[in-house]
């Protein structure tokens, strides 16, 4: 899990995507789950903290990359679940 | 509907979030609304979020000083109240093809869970009905193809029936 730094704002949450087995059928980005670990949590995020394993949707978010890691900020709220 | 041990292991791992519900979908066509490409989809629940937390609602003016002509989006701070969900555990329920993310059993599968096929994380929004009939029966959950157990395996008719 990388080390994320930079202070967060508000209820935006920093995810590592892990990656996903690739299935027989591809599905378009608006139809696909994705899941990842929680690296980074703001103030006000209250869903999830930081090792968390959550389910969000492809298109959720921005894509960026941080340290040479592909990361994606989103708000808390995107999130739909959490893995336990 | 009381739901099959599998689904029940799934639903106690996952912890669904805000007013997300998880759907197990069933082969289902729908008598009358049957338009190509849409289709209504039917499901059972899985597991549902707390509640949709209630946000203020702020007034967009379609034009300017035109106050009959403003609408309202629930876009603004949270008011700190959290709606209860209208669905349950086990309801046989009708949703939209929309805005639905389907989880990949091969994602269920390399979490250590149990195959249960794919599975579907729809918006409470998106629900249109409850079946109140089906929401008691099993019958929807014990469906499989002939001449296979309820696990997929293939049984050649030697084996007993009883433990399908």
């Amino acid at each position: 899990m990388v080390k994320f730094e930079q202070r967060l704002l508000g209820e935006m949450i920093a995810v590592e995507p892990e990656v996903a087995p690739r299935g027989k059928i591809l599905l378009p980005d608006w139809q696909r789950n994705l899941r990842g670990q929680v690296i980074a949590v703001g103030p006000d995020a209250t869903e999830c903290k930081i090792g968390d394993t959550i389910v969000f949707g492809a298109a959720t978010g921005m894509e960026s990359v941080y340290k040479g890691v592909p990361i994606r900020l989103m708000k808390d709220s995107d999130a739909d679940a959490v893995i336990e | 509907m009381i739901l099959s041990p599998e689904l029940d292991e799934v639903r106690s791992r996952l912890r669904v979030l805000r007013d997300r519900v998880l759907v197990k979908p069933l082969s289902y066509v729908h008598p009358t609304l049957i338009t190509p490409g849409i289709e209504v989809q039917k499901g059972v629940v899985v597991a549902i979020g707390y509640g949709r937390r209630q946000r203020r609602k702020v007034r967009f003016d379609q034009m300017e000083g035109h106050f009959g002509s403003s609408l309202y989006f629930e876009d603004g701070e949270e008011t700190g109240r959290i709606l209860p969900m209208k669905v349950a555990v086990g309801d046989v329920v009708e949703f939209s093809p929309r805005n639905v993310f389907i989880i990949r059993e091969e994602d269920l599968v390399s979490l250590g869970l149990p195959d249960v096929g794919d599975l579907l994380m729809v918006w409470q929004q998106g629900i249109y009905s409850i079946d109140p009939t089906e929401s008691q029966s099993d019958a929807f959950m014990w469906q499989q193809p002939a001449g296979y157990d309820r696990h997929g395996n293939f049984m050649s008719g030697a084996e007993s029936w009883a433990r399908a």
